[in-house]
C-alpha cells in the first residue's frame, strides 16, 4: 500500500510539471493564427465596441483599418448563430488567473463585450451556451456559438 | 514507551485500513474520470468529422474530474460511517480518539489522494487534445493552467472536498445514530435556511470567498467542527 503510495505521489508530481511546461501562455497564442479557424463570416466591417466597467463610458471605436486587422487576425467566429443576442460568458483573466462573467450582446454587426475585464485582461477565450454551461447542448437543439476573442493588449490598455 | 508503539501503530494500521478501503472507491472514481474524457474526445472528433470547429479550453480532466472525486468521496463517507463499518475498525487497542484522530487523518490526504490521480489523468488527455489539434488543425486546444493556477485550483478543491467530505461525516454520524432526531432537525435546518432567504448567504460567506487564505481558513473550520460534533456521537457509540 505505501508503495502504491509513492508511485502516486511521483505520477502525481511529473503530471504538475508536465501540465505546466505545456502550458500555452499568452505570448504561445500566435496559436491564434486565425487561417485556420476563420470561418467566411467574418465582417471585415465588424464594429466592435468594449465597455469597461471600471469606466462606463469608454468605448473603444476602432477605425476601418483597425477593424479589418482585428478580424483578419485577432477575431475567430468559429460558429455563429443568429437566434440570440445576448449571452452569459466565462471571460479567462489569464494574468489574474481569475474567472469573471461577462455579457456579450451581439447586435447585427456589433459585439459589445461588458466585463470585468481589467486593464491587464489582454484575451478572453470566450465559450458560452445561450442557456445552460453544458458542453453538449447539440443534443437538447440548443443553438451553440463560440468565438475566440483575442483581444489586443494596447486595446485593452486603452480602456483608461 | 510500550504503550506509546502500541498506539502508534494502531494509528498507523487503523489509517492503511482507511486507504485500502479507499482504494476501491479510487479506483471507480479514476474509471469514470477516464470514461469521461474518452467520450470526451470520441465527442469531439465525431465533431471534428462533421466539419465543426471546437475550442477545448483543457480543463476537461481536471474540472470533472474533482467533481466526480468529490463525489466519490462523499459517497465513500456516507458507506463509511455505517454501524457494519465501524464495528469493523474496532479491534484492540483502537479506541474512540485515535478512531476519530485517524478519521480526520484519513479524509484529509484521502482527499489529496483522489485529486492527485485526477490531476495524473489530465496530461493525458492534454496531450491527446494537443494531437488532435495537431493533426486535424479544426480544433483549438489551450492549457491556460499555470503553476500559479494549478497550486490555487488544487488548494481550493482540496480544501473544498476535505469540509464537504468532514461536513458529510459529521452529519451522517448524527443520522446513523440518532436516526429518528437528526432527520426533522436537518429537514427544519434546510427549510429555515430556504425559507429566511439565508442560504444564498451562507453559500457566499462559506464557500464563495475571494480570497484563497480566507476560503481556506474557514473551510478548515467547518472541518474541524464538523469532526468535534461527529465525536460526540461516537463517543456515546457501542463498540464491541
Amino acid at each position: 500500500m505505501l508503495k502504491q503510495l509513492g508511485i502516486l505521489m511521483i505520477a502525481f508530481f511529473i503530471s504538475v510539471v508536465l501540465i505546466v511546461v505545456f502550458n500555452d501562455d499568452v505570448e504561445k497564442d500566435q496559436l491564434f493564427d486565425t487561417t485556420h479557424y476563420t470561418t467566411s463570416n467574418i465582417d471585415t466591417n465588424l464594429n466592435l465596441s468594449i465597455h469597461s466597467e471600471y469606466n462606463e463610458n469608454t468605448t473603444y471605436n476602432m477605425s476601418e483599418e483597425q477593424l479589418s486587422n482585428l478580424a483578419a487576425n485577432r477575431i475567430s467566429i468559429i460558429e455563429s448563430s443568429d437566434l440570440i443576442d445576448t449571452i452569459e460568458i466565462y471571460t479567462i483573466n489569464l494574468y489574474e488567473d481569475i474567472v469573471e462573467e461577462a455579457v456579450i450582446t451581439i447586435s447585427g454587426n456589433e459585439i459589445t463585450i461588458i466585463s470585468d475585464l481589467g486593464p491587464l485582461s489582454t484575451y478572453a477565450s470566450i465559450s458560452f451556451l445561450p442557456y445552460a454551461q453544458f458542453d453538449y447542448s447539440y443534443f437538447q437543439g440548443i443553438p451553440y456559438r463560440i468565438y475566440e476573442i483575442h483581444i489586443p493588449e494596447g486595446m485593452a490598455y486603452s480602456f483608461d | 514507551m510500550n504503550s506509546k508503539n502500541t498506539v502508534k501503530n494502531a494509528y498507523k494500521g487503523l489509517l492503511l485500513n482507511f486507504f485500502i478501503d479507499l482504494r476501491s472507491t479510487a479506483i471507480v472514481g479514476g474509471i469514470i474520470v477516464i470514461s469521461i474524457s474518452v467520450f470526451d474526445i470520441i465527442m469531439t472528433i465525431i465533431f471534428l468529422n462533421l466539419d465543426e470547429h471546437i475550442s477545448n479550453d483543457g480543463t476537461g480532466a481536471l474540472f470533472t474530474g474533482a467533481l466526480v472525486m468529490f463525489i466519490a468521496l462523499l459517497i465513500h463517507v456516507i458507506g463509511s460511517t455505517s454501524q457494519n463499518d465501524m464495528h469493523s475498525k474496532f479491534a484492540f487497542p483502537i479506541n474512540r480518539t485515535i478512531y476519530a484522530v485517524s478519521n480526520f487523518l484519513f479524509i484529509l490526504f484521502g482527499s489529496f489522494i483522489l485529486l492527485a490521480i485526477v490531476t495524473i489523468l489530465a496530461p493525458v488527455e492534454m496531450f491527446l487534445y494537443g494531437f488532435l489539434e495537431l493533426v486535424t488543425h479544426k480544433i483549438i486546444y489551450l492549457n491556460q493552467i499555470t503553476f500559479h493556477s494549478f497550486l490555487v485550483g488544487f488548494a481550493a478543491t482540496w480544501a473544498y472536498l476535505l469540509a464537504f467530505g468532514s461536513l458529510t461525516y459529521g452529519i451522517f454520524m448524527y443520522i446513523r445514530r440518532y436516526k429518528l432526531y437528526t432527520l426533522p432537525v436537518i429537514a427544519i435546518v434546510i427549510t429555515s435556511v430556504f425559507a429566511f432567504g439565508w442560504f444564498g448567504d451562507i453559500i457566499r460567506f462559506f464557500f464563495l470567498e475571494d480570497s484563497l487564505l480566507l476560503l481556506i481558513v474557514k473551510l478548515l473550520v467547518i472541518t474541524i467542527i464538523s469532526h468535534i460534533l461527529g465525536f460526540i456521537p461516537l463517543k456515546r457509540m457501542e463498540v464491541q
